[in-house]
């Protein structure tokens, strides 16, 4: 039994799948479930990739309409993102296939997108109901992935994984077809895995990666089910190696990639948080490309001296942060980073016990978990890195991945003493 | 308990990951055939089956069965895909039986492989736990399955699904005439049946011939349940459900910590859990793990454990009603079998949870509180629910009455338990979910009702007032605190007619009992020559008391105003449910689902409107859409 929210009650493997085909542009991910499953994935997809509305077809003459203008006469239930088939107690006797063949044909008749997905909601799932053929049979060209059984009870990484995994599996053929080599280009170019637009700072994230990369010389190809298009996923094998950042969110469609088109892969062990992850991350990319780390090499070093100068202007009057105890939760292989970080190189500690008992001056997390925190009356200082967020518009570009990702959090673990008295 | 057709499916599932298939060159599935759901039906999806033996005694049912699996075939492959290799006849020595399945092979179109006898040797051959081709003898048996083993191993001649109707199958079976061939039986005037509907492009409301549920039933008993501050709440399903509704609950929580720097604790630390039925439970039922979690949340000694069932848990038959039996002297473990959206949709889930939890909780004796109301139907997902509360309770003290429940908006089950206790109820709002609770209570335990909900806006508040001093023998304070209202909401409203005088306002909106809104405008000089009212949930709708007043109330079907409408009024401001844009000059904004309560409701929404007019209130980046289209497109 999951305890509440501070032992987090957190996203299941569907809302994994769902969000991981939710990153492909210009694609439609329909959700064979009840309405109770949409609203949350509908409403939280919309806010992630900064997107054109799907639109309906208009009469000439006619106002354009967005999908979300309709109520009632199609799947969407007034959100732009994420239709359902609305299942009810009917479909578990009888079966959901009428309602996915109608709601694919609607979304063939009406919406032009590039990508098609479905994804069974638990209950769809569990009376066995496959829409894969049905799938295949209305969309013939377009490329397709039905996840069939995302899970019961499966962590959220582990629904992405899967589902990044059979779309390469089902996609992959209409995608590249037999032409899986002709890797011809100047500069080494890699595929980005292992990253999902559900995260915070997703975007910020994946525009470091790809700034520090390209300053290295080396190209990126397809940022996989992060905001890729469909050109950029036909375009995968082309990729000289797989880059997985988290490796819970793409261990096993990296492995696919190398059984299947002989690509190989470079797994983090734990995402790029900090000067010394991105430094190793950088050099041993560069190493193995035949490119050369130096170019990004300075600015480094400039970002470790500012840093320095502002921590240590903190130090001086506070001690801080060094032996400062921190608290953090999020995906496993995060938490392992930003420890790492946090001890190696701010010098802080790490408390390793019950977050919900936790003593910690800086708690990195999600807001339900600062919320819960506060409600305690815990004297802390709650830094978000996952989400929900407490509604905190980001407009501003940030991140925790890379140089940028080390200042980013530098600045936060400061400003988290600075509100305390010293 | 659990899903067979799950097992099914994990079974395959399972074969596959360790790549039995790989491994060699001939697998034979054995399995249950009558396809009753899909995952019953997955050995017969071409994936795993290149080829289907039909294996059939004579027995009707057996044959039915075996129809019924050419049928789940055709669904799979269509009628000119061959896929069955034919007919294996287990006897079981019936009458006629060798008659039956030779009618039924020849009915649809297969041949009958092999015949296996009914014999001993079977039954010899398990009591010695060997295979009969083990046994000593048998001969006769042994060579029917070298027959099938070598037409297997050549592969056998495969033949499309043709699976008959019931009348056929009975007329082959069992000898019965076919209806059709007997028209005098038949009634003369009968239509032929319509052809089965193609669905096509333009056919996509057809699957909607039920009406979408809003929400889930599970969804709406988690959230009122949550409402109950001292019960453990279990979510008996996928972590995914919990989650969900957990991201609701929380929501205004943050929201109110983030925008107000409230702590809302019901919100923000719901005593809500899950128990994550897993891949196990689905299969193998999941009362186990909801026995353990109930005794979990009893140990923590809590005012009730709540128990609500999702579709997963549901649809396993899990017996959600037993855990009832686990109820301590002082706690009640109470059962809401929502089982996801199978009960209802999420107003349906908000009305089981609370007339169940009356009825479990509440004591029909608690001794009276003369001069106390209950507060009945607060909404779980107002942002603005404490800041009304604190508006109401700030009102009835000044009238000298107390609040003793708010049903449910935060109450403990010891004050559930006094819900009897209070003289008078009041409605919260004028919804029909509110109203269908308060039947429930007339109903079930003749509460008395004031007539009228919490007021918004001042004309109702007054009036509010004045009828609940009736009933309490408290008109005096009833009329002070009125004028204390009046005087605020006048002196508000020539403080904001001021800037609003003359200004011409149209709006369309999703809200009944608008009154409050009318009025306002009305008293601060505005023009107000269209209202477009839309019937969201095709419920019985009162927009106003005084519809000869409000002459400009049209129905639309337009939730956002639209852009005819702004043309022909050339409003100063449009409202409507969801903002959106128009043109140069007019100020748009939204109208909150639920208002403020109180006198000055309106008038919040008005200083609203004059800080958007003082500012640039058609802001620069409305032009960049094209923009956002060039980069972002």
């Amino acid at each position: 039994m999951t305890n509440s929210s501070l032992k987090s009650i957190s996203p299941d493997g569907i809302t994994g799948a769902v969000f991981a085909l939710e990153g492909i542009r210009n694609s439609l991910t329909l959700l064979n479930g009840p309405m109770g499953c949409k609203f949350y994935h509908s409403t939280t997809s919309q806010f992630l990739l900064p997107r054109p509305a799907l639109q309906l077809p208009v009469t000439e003459g006619e106002k354009p309409r967005e999908v979300s203008e309709n109520y009632l006469n199609d799947w969407f239930f007034r959100q732009s993102r994420v239709p359902c088939t609305y299942l009810d107690s009917h479909d578990y006797v009888y079966g959901t296939a009428d309602k996915v063949r109608e709601a694919l044909l609607y979304i063939r008749a009406h919406i032009g997108c590039d990508f098609v997905s479905v994804v069974n909601a638990p209950g769809a799932s569990l009376i066995g109901d496959d829409p894969r053929e049905l799938c295949s049979e209305i969309f013939p060209a377009t490329p397709t992935a039905v996840i069939e059984s995302p899970g019961f009870s499966t962590s959220f990484w582990e629904g992405t994984d899967e589902a990044i995994l059979a779309l390469l599996k089902q996609a992959g053929p209409k995608l590249w077809g037999a032409s899986r080599s002709g890797r011809k280009h100047d500069r080494p170019v890699v595929n980005i895995v292992g990253l999902s637009v559900w995260q915070k700072y997703a975007e910020g994230n994946r525009n470091e990666i790809v700034r520090l990369l390209e300053r290295c010389g080396i190209e990126v190809g397809c940022v996989l089910c992060a905001g890729c298009s469909l050109e950029e996923l036909r375009r995968i094998p082309e990729a000289d190696l797989n880059l997985v950042l988290y490796p819970e969110l793409g261990r096993q469609s990296a492995a696919w990639l190398h059984a299947e088109l002989g690509m190989p892969a470079y797994i983090c062990a734990a995402p790029p948080i900090g000067f010394d992850a991105a430094e190793k991350l950088l050099r041993e990319l560069c190493a193995i490309l035949g490119t050369d780390a130096a170019p990004v090499l300075p600015e480094l070093e400039k970002a470790r001296a500012l840093c320095w100068y502002k921590i240590n202007g903190v130090y001086n009057i506070s001690g801080r942060p060094n032996g400062t105890l921190f608290a953090v939760r999020s995906l496993p292989s995060e938490e392992t980073a930003l420890s790492d970080f946090l001890t190696d190189y701010m010098g802080m500690i790490r408390d390793t016990g019950d977050i919900a008992e936790t003593k910690a001056e800086e708690v990195f997390a999600d807001a339900n978990i600062i919320g819960e925190l506060m409600l305690k009356k815990r004297e802390f200082c709650g830094i978000e890195i996952a989400n929900p967020t407490m509604g905190y518009v980001d407009v501003t570009e940030k991140c925790t991945l890379g140089i940028r990702g080390a200042m980013f959090l530098t600045e936060q673990v400061l400003n988290g003493f600075m509100t305390r008295s010293v | 308990m659990g899903c067979a057709g799950r097992g099914i499916t994990s079974a395959f599932e399972f074969l596959d990951r360790h790549h039995l298939r790989d491994r060699y060159s001939r697998v034979i599935y054995d399995v249950l055939g009558d396809v009753v759901c899909g995952g019953f039906a997955v050995p017969v999806r071409r994936e795993y089956a290149d080829a289907v033996f039909l294996v059939t005694s004579g027995e009707y049912m057996a044959l039915y069965a075996a129809n019924n699996i050419l049928r789940g075939i055709r669904n799979f492959d269509g009628d000119t895909y061959r896929r069955v290799a034919g007919i294996i006849y287990n006897e079981r020595r019936l009458e006629d039986e060798d008659g039956r399945v030779r009618r039924f092979a020849e009915a649809v179109g297969l041949p009958v492989l092999v015949k296996v006898p009914r014999s001993e040797a079977f039954a010899r051959a398990e009591e010695q736990n060997i295979t009969l081709m083990e046994l000593e003898g048998a001969e006769r048996e042994k060579n029917v399955f070298r027959t099938l083993s070598e037409l297997i191993r050549r592969g056998p001649e495969l033949y499309a699904a043709a699976p008959l109707s019931d009348e056929e199958l009975e007329a082959a079976v069992l000898g019965r005439k076919l209806l059709r061939e007997e028209p005098e039986t038949a009634p003369a005037t009968e239509a032929a049946p319509a052809p089965t509907p193609v669905p096509s492009a333009g056919a996509e409301t057809a699957a909607l011939r039920r009406p979408p549920l809003y929400g889930c039933a599970f969804n709406g008993a988690a959230q009122a349940a949550v409402r109950l501050t001292d019960a453990i709440v279990i979510a008996h399903g996928p972590k995914a459900c919990a989650f969900y509704t957990l991201q609701t609950i929380s929501s205004p929580g943050r929201k109110n910590l983030f925008n107000r720097g409230v702590l809302l604790p019901s919100a923000l630390s719901p005593n809500f859990v899950s128990t994550d039925i897993g891949h196990a439970e689905a299969v193998f039922g999941g009362m186990e793990l909801l026995n353990a979690a109930v005794k979990e949340a009893l140990a923590k000694k809590p005012g009730a454990v709540i128990v609500i069932s999702t579709c997963v848990s549901g649809i396993i038959g899990d017996d959600l009603k037993a855990v009832e039996k686990l109820s301590e002297p002082d706690i009640p473990v109470i059962a809401l079998a929502a089982d996801g959206d199978m009960s209802g949709d999420y107003t349906e889930g908000i009305s089981m949870a609370l007339e169940t939890l009356v009825r479990r909780i509440m004591d029909v004796n608690a001794p009276k509180r003369p001069c106390s109301v209950n507060l009945i139907g607060e909404t779980a997902i107002a942002a603005n629910g404490e800041s009304n509360f604190r508006v109401i309770e700030r009102l009835l003290n000044e009238m000298g009455i107390a609040v003793n429940c708010r049903f449910l908006g935060g109450a403990t089950t010891a004050e559930l338990r006094q819900l009897a206790a209070a003289p008078l109820n009041i409605l919260c709002s004028d919804t029909a979910d509110a109203r269908s609770l308060r039947d429930f209570l007339v109903g079930e335990y003749g509460f008395a009702f004031l007539d009228k909900p919490l007021p918004v806006g001042f004309e109702a508040t007054a009036e509010w007032l004045r009828t609940l001093g009736a009933f309490y023998g408290r008109e005096t304070e009833a009329e002070a605190v009125i004028e204390r209202e009046r005087s605020a909401y006048e002196e508000e409203i020539s403080r904001v007619s001021r800037r609003l005088k003359g200004k011409k306002m149209i709006f369309s909106t999703i809200n009944s009992n608008i009154d409050w809104l009318l009025s306002a405008v009305t008293d601060a000089g505005m023009e107000l020559p269209f209202v477009g009212v839309v019937n969201y949930f095709h419920r019985p709708l009162i927009v106003t008391a005084h519809p000869e007043k409000y002459p400009m109330i049209q129905e639309t079907y337009d939730v956002t105003v639209s852009t005819e409408a702004v043309h022909r009024y050339k409003p100063d401001i449009f409202l409507s449910a969801y903002a959106s844009r128009q043109e140069d000059g007019v100020l748009c904004d939204t109208l909150p689902m639920i208002p403020d309560l109180g006198a000055l409701s309106a008038v919040h929404l008005m200083d609203r409107w004059i800080r958007l007019m003082d500012t640039n209130r058609k802001g620069a980046w409305e032009n960049d859409k094209q923009l956002f289209e060039k980069y972002f497109a």
